[in-house]
């Protein structure tokens, strides 16, 4: 009958435990003392506990399922590598249970003197074991936990106050953390993210586009040979926070994606870049490989990463010193490329000079060639725009400069005010080819932030254009002693001075600015990361300051909605202003009445910009707009003015 | 390339400050005085092409027209080392080389004569650049050639191109000594009409100012020429640097002028430089070969405010303004060209540093402030200052200029003196009409400049205007329609 019971106890994956019929025939009444009986049922319930997990281990942790056939609770939990792992590691830890037990039986053989009770007492030590294990198996279940949030619900349980659970956290954990060691091992040496269940932290999310088939589990093959590797896979990477265990922090989550990313730059296929001549030098000292990244150090960087496994828990602080020392040498391999190869800084000022319009003669060129070869504008399309690029970029003999900048006009759903036209100018995209090591400061949404400025530096140029042509053109009327009407000066005069100074603000007390300072942190040899940082820090200061920084609905100038109903008032004051610019560069001069009209407009709208500046400056510490106001309120004419107005 | 800029050299003072322009611009850009684009300037960012256009055999030449009437100066500068640098066409000296005698009249028929022979020239050059942009003249306003023909020019330019812009750099008599030319009020006079019919914008330069600045801050005694037209190529290679090296404003002409000209008269300009450097600096960086530059560089650290606030003192202004006993004249608008090593974030500082101080007086008709433009400057040219600036302002107390040219033009007409040698010419043959109408003309210059102080200067343009039409308007009102069809 002892026998019996501790055979059940050893092999508790079949089918129920053996023993339990016993409660259902008369076997207990007969064999069993009354007073046993209660023991007997107790031995049962842990027994049963017991089974649970075993059943539990033996179906995900076991060479194959066909063991327990049975485990009708199997959809309830998740599936993937973690969840094997933890079964191994649930397996392993009841090995303590499984000696037990055997020895058990060994003394059971020897002396048959021992009550149900001897097995009980033994059987109860484990009691808080099986517990707790129980518990990490419902937790998994109730959860549905998965990947990285199994490894992270064993890691909240780790400093356990019990010595003996603490010792069984450990034997289950461990196999689990080997999984996760292995995920990041693959992604920080090799860019490889080998997880069809979703379980590690960092996700690749394919494009609905180049989907396709990627979705499914094939997805990770093609990640193997580098030649499939497109340029916007690597963007597509991204941190998985639902899945970020607590013991990684955000910021060492970013350090681990950029790791990986800058291992896919390495791996992007460079042939296609390689025919152009430019690039032809990096040739001869680097070999286009992930070894050309590593130079050797990967295995050192390998072990690295495997010495995390010799510990029983996860160290937070090892394992941040881990990925610290490998970032740190990854990024500053990258910059030394970056900087020595690919002259950075002179891809940054190529970057100025167009994108952010440093080269102003070249755009006043293109503006000339867009607009003095059609008289009218309507006959303006696509075409024009990139002609009058390409013209203007060989007459100003930029040629060189411009080889890697193309401008295309792309198509939107949005409709655009035909009275309006610097709302064309909306649709121009201004592409970049950047040299092959810069593709991480050069995302997709980078250019299109890029896009954004150009796209208002250019409309704030064309419409100084404008004036300028307007202003020439009294001059010249002046010289023929019939004087323009003085009125019409003197709003030419204002619209002028405000576009003349929000274009200094912007140039020097934003972009010149910002400018040097991301250029200083080149200068200072930092790594690629910090470089990577600084240039995002001013791209979103560019954008912020020129009060580009806008919600997706909004991003296209709609100039059909009044701007006073615009979410964001400085910026729409500005647009509101522009359309005043540009409907002044065509009135008709005889029609004072139009021109007064526009007049009062543009009060309106300087009044209001001047005081949303005031009370926005005293509000905070703003600087930028403090600059703005300073430069467009010099010599106090606009404020004063603004209150003569109240005053009346 | 466009935006090419044609620059006409009239007379000894023109065709010297203009040489002096040039040299100074060889340098600037590695061109060797022969017009061979030197070793180490093959790779420059900069745009030569607005001055410069090049030949066939790729060399460099200024479009540039040098004209006099007299032979002396343009020998020195065709005897020079720069004599290959000039398109040999493009120099034109009148055949009989007797000059015009310090004589505005006889200056201004001579250009009537040989308008067909100069504008060949100016007509062939302007066909040669892709967008022309205007004219740049470089004269004074004291002798016979560099007025007379000037004003001559000027005329014919805006008919001829009424849609190029005419600036002139016009250098102004020095009132603190006698001149030996007695009848320079005079020629002063009738080119200053010119100056505000016809011009786009004038910068001045003054030569009592120039000197002065020569004497008190350079510490020369008794300034030479060189010295002074040295003074006058930096300003002016200065003033070109945005239309020179790419920058992202005032990449042209009109962006440079127009935020500084608010209304067409008004447009009178005057300029400052600062550090000015001493005497042996000056002359060192004329003949100045980077190879050769053996000196050691003391680069002084001058910050951005400093510059800009010693641009604002009177003393720096190459105009002599003298003292303003109300202190109602005020500045209309400036420019600041910064060049140097500047940090951007320092212009905010300097600019709000200038307004809380109250350093600069505006005019209360309208908003108006000091535009600052960082330019670069020439690698091939070493300065010992970190940072200098140019300001290009436009100020209402340059009218005191006018004014005492003014005063003495009214003293020898009173007397009627010198009046024969004008009366021999066509355009006085008549009557000296044409001397009350310019006076008058001038007068009113400086009554606006006067106007442009008070509060209500837009309501005195306006009725000034109307006033003009009545006048002046009639006299040209034949030329005024053909143009206006052309024009609007």
């Amino acid at each position: 009958m002892i026998h019996d019971i501790l055979l059940s106890c050893m092999s508790l994956s079949r089918k129920g435990i053996g023993i339990k019929s016993f409660l259902t025939t008369n076997v207990v009444e007969e064999f069993m003392h009354p007073c046993e009986r209660a023991i007997f049922e107790k031995i049962i319930d842990i027994l049963s506990s017991l089974s649970e997990i075993v059943r539990f281990a033996k179906f995900f942790g076991g060479v194959s399922q066909r063991d327990i056939s049975d485990f009708s609770d199997a959809h309830e939990y998740s599936t993937g590598y973690y969840l094997r792992n933890f079964a191994q590691g649930i397996e392993r830890a009841l090995d303590d249970y499984y000696k037990e037990t055997a020895e058990l039986e060994t003394i059971t053989e020897q002396n048959t003197t021992h009550s149900l009770n001897y097995i009980y007492n033994s059987l109860e030590q484990h009691l808080p074991i099986i517990i707790f294990l129980r518990k990490l198996i419902n937790d998994a279940r109730i959860q549905k936990l998965n990947g990285c949030q199994l490894l992270e619900n064993l890691h909240v349980s780790y400093d356990h106050g019990d010595i003996r659970l603490k010792k069984i956290i450990n034997k289950v954990s461990r196999p689990v953390k080997l999984a996760f060691l292995s995920h990041l091992t693959h992604w920080l040496l090799f860019g490889i993210i080998d997880d069809e269940y979703a379980e590690f932290f960092i996700n690749y999310r394919p494009n609905e586009g180049v989907a396709k088939s990627s979705c499914d589990k094939s997805y990770t093959s093609t990640n193997s040979p580098p030649s499939i590797l497109s340029e916007e896979e690597i963007w597509q990477y991204e941190i998985r926070f639902s899945q970020l265990p607590s013991f990684v922090s955000a910021v060492l989550a970013e350090k681990i994606l950029f790791v990986g990313q800058t291992v896919l730059v390495f791996k992007l296929d460079r042939r296609k870049i390689k025919t152009d001549s430019w690039i032809s030098k990096s040739q001869a000292p680097f070999c286009d490989d992930i070894g050309e990244l590593w130079n050797g150090k990967e295995g050192m960087f390998c072990n690295l990463i495997e010495d995390l496994n010799q510990d029983d828990k996860i160290d937070v602080f090892e394992l941040e010193r881990a990925i610290n020392q490998i970032k740190k040498y990854v990024s500053q391999r990258l910059s030394e490329i970056a900087v020595i190869e690919d002259d950075l800084e002179r891809q940054l000022c190529l970057i100025k000079d167009f994108y952010l319009l440093g080269r102003g003669e070249f755009y006043l060129e293109f503006f000339r060639q867009l607009y003095e070869s059609s008289e009218n504008f309507a006959e303006l399309n696509n075409k024009n725009y990139t002609k009058a690029f390409e013209i203007a970029a060989n007459v100003m003999a930029t040629a060189d400069d411009l080889e890697n900048f193309s401008l295309s006009v792309q198509k939107t759903t949005i409709d655009l005010d035909e009275s309006c036209e610097f709302a064309l100018f909306q649709n121009l995209h201004l592409k970049y080819i950047y040299k092959w090591p810069l593709n991480l400061l050069f995302s997709p949404t980078t250019i299109e932030r890029y896009n954004t400025v150009f796209r208002f530096l250019l409309t704030v140029r064309k419409i100084q254009y404008d004036l300028q042509l307007v202003w020439a053109r009294h001059k010249w009327t002046s010289k023929t002693g019939n004087p323009v009407d003085i009125k019409i000066i003197s709003l030419r005069n204002h619209l002028m001075f405000f576009l003349d100074n929000l274009q200094y603000y912007i140039q020097v007390d934003v972009l010149e600015c910002q400018f040097s300072m991301l250029m200083n942190v080149i200068a200072s040899k930092a790594d690629f990361e910090e470089i990577q940082r600084a240039h995002s820090v001013f791209l979103a200061n560019v954008l912020s300051q020129c009060f580009l920084l806008t919600d997706e609905t909004d991003k296209k100038i709609n100039t059909s909605q009044p701007a006073r109903h615009s979410q964001y008032p400085v910026y729409g004051t500005i647009l509101e202003i522009f359309s005043l610019c540009e409907k002044f560069s065509v009135v008709n001069e005889n029609n004072l009445d139009d021109v007064d009209r526009l007049e009062d407009r543009f009060n309106v709208a300087i009044s209001g910009l001047i005081k949303l500046l005031v009370n926005i400056k005293s509000a905070s510490s703003f600087g930028a707009l403090s600059q703005l106001l300073l430069r467009l309120d010099f010599n106090r004419w606009f404020s004063l003015k603004r209150h003569e107005v109240a005053a009346l | 390339m466009p935006s090419e800029i044609i620059t006409l050299q009239l007379g000894q003072c023109g065709n010297q400050i203009g040489f002096e322009f040039w040299k100074r611009l060889c340098l600037e850009h590695g061109i060797s005085p022969s017009g061979v684009l030197e070793e180490f300037a093959t790779d420059g960012m900069d745009r030569k092409d607005v001055f410069f256009y090049q030949a066939d055999d790729d060399h460099y030449i200024p479009r540039a027209v040098l004209l006099d009437l007299e032979p002396r100066v343009i020998n020195t500068i065709m005897t020079s080392a720069y004599s290959k640098l000039y398109n040999p066409e493009n120099v034109y000296l009148s055949k009989h080389g007797g000059g015009a005698g310090n004589n505005w009249a006889s200056g201004y028929s001579q250009g009537d004569k040989l308008q067909e022979e100069i504008f060949d020239i100016i007509d062939r050059e302007a066909d040669g650049s892709d967008s022309l942009e205007g004219f740049v003249l470089c004269h004074s306003i004291a002798g016979g050639t560099g007025s007379g023909m000037g004003s001559f020019l000027m005329e014919r330019l805006a008919d001829r191109y009424p849609k190029k812009l005419i600036q002139t750099y016009s250098v102004f008599p020095n009132q603190d000594e006698i001149s030996d030319v007695v009848v320079q009020p005079y020629n002063s006079m009738l080119t200053l009409r010119r100056l505000t019919t016809a011009a786009d914008s004038v910068v001045v330069l003054d030569n009592t100012a120039l000197n002065r600045i020569a004497c008190d801050r350079l510490h020369i005694q008794n300034p030479t020429f060189t010295q002074i037209n040295t003074l006058v190529s930096t300003i002016m290679s200065v003033s070109t640097t945005t239309l020179r090296y790419p920058s992202y404003m005032n990449n042209n002409l009109i962006g440079l002028t127009a935020p500084l000209i608010p209304t067409p008269q008004l447009h009178f300009l005057m300029t400052g430089y600062t550090p000015l450097t001493s005497d042996a600096n000056l002359s060192s960086q004329v003949n100045h070969n980077p190879l050769s530059s053996h000196q050691p560089v003391n680069v002084r650290k001058t910050t951005v405010l400093d510059v800009m606030r010693r641009l604002l003192q009177p003393k720096n202004m190459m105009v002599s303004t003298g003292p303003d006993k109300t202190n109602h004249h005020c500045y209309i608008s400036i420019l600041n060209i910064i060049q140097g090593e500047v940090d951007p974030t320092q212009v905010h500082k300097s600019l709000q540093r200038i307004r809380e101080r109250k350093l600069a007086q505006f005019i209360p008709w309208g908003p108006t402030s000091i535009q600052v433009a960082l330019s670069r400057s020439s690698p091939y040219v070493q300065s010992n200052h970190r940072v200098s600036g140019l300001m290009l302002a436009n100020h209402t107390s340059i009218c005191s200029l006018f004014e005492r040219t003014l005063n003495q033009y009214d003293k020898l007409r009173k007397r009627g003196a010198f009046l024969d040698q004008f009366r021999r010419e066509d355009i006085f043959k008549d009557d000296l009409t044409e001397l009350d109408e310019s006076r008058e003309i001038v007068d009113g210059l400086v009554q606006e400049y006067e106007a442009a102080t008070r509060m209500d200067y837009l309501q005195f343009s306006t009725t000034r205007r109307a006033d003009r039409l009545d006048g002046v308007g009639d006299a040209k009102s034949e030329d005024t329609k053909s143009l206006n069809s052309g024009d609007l």
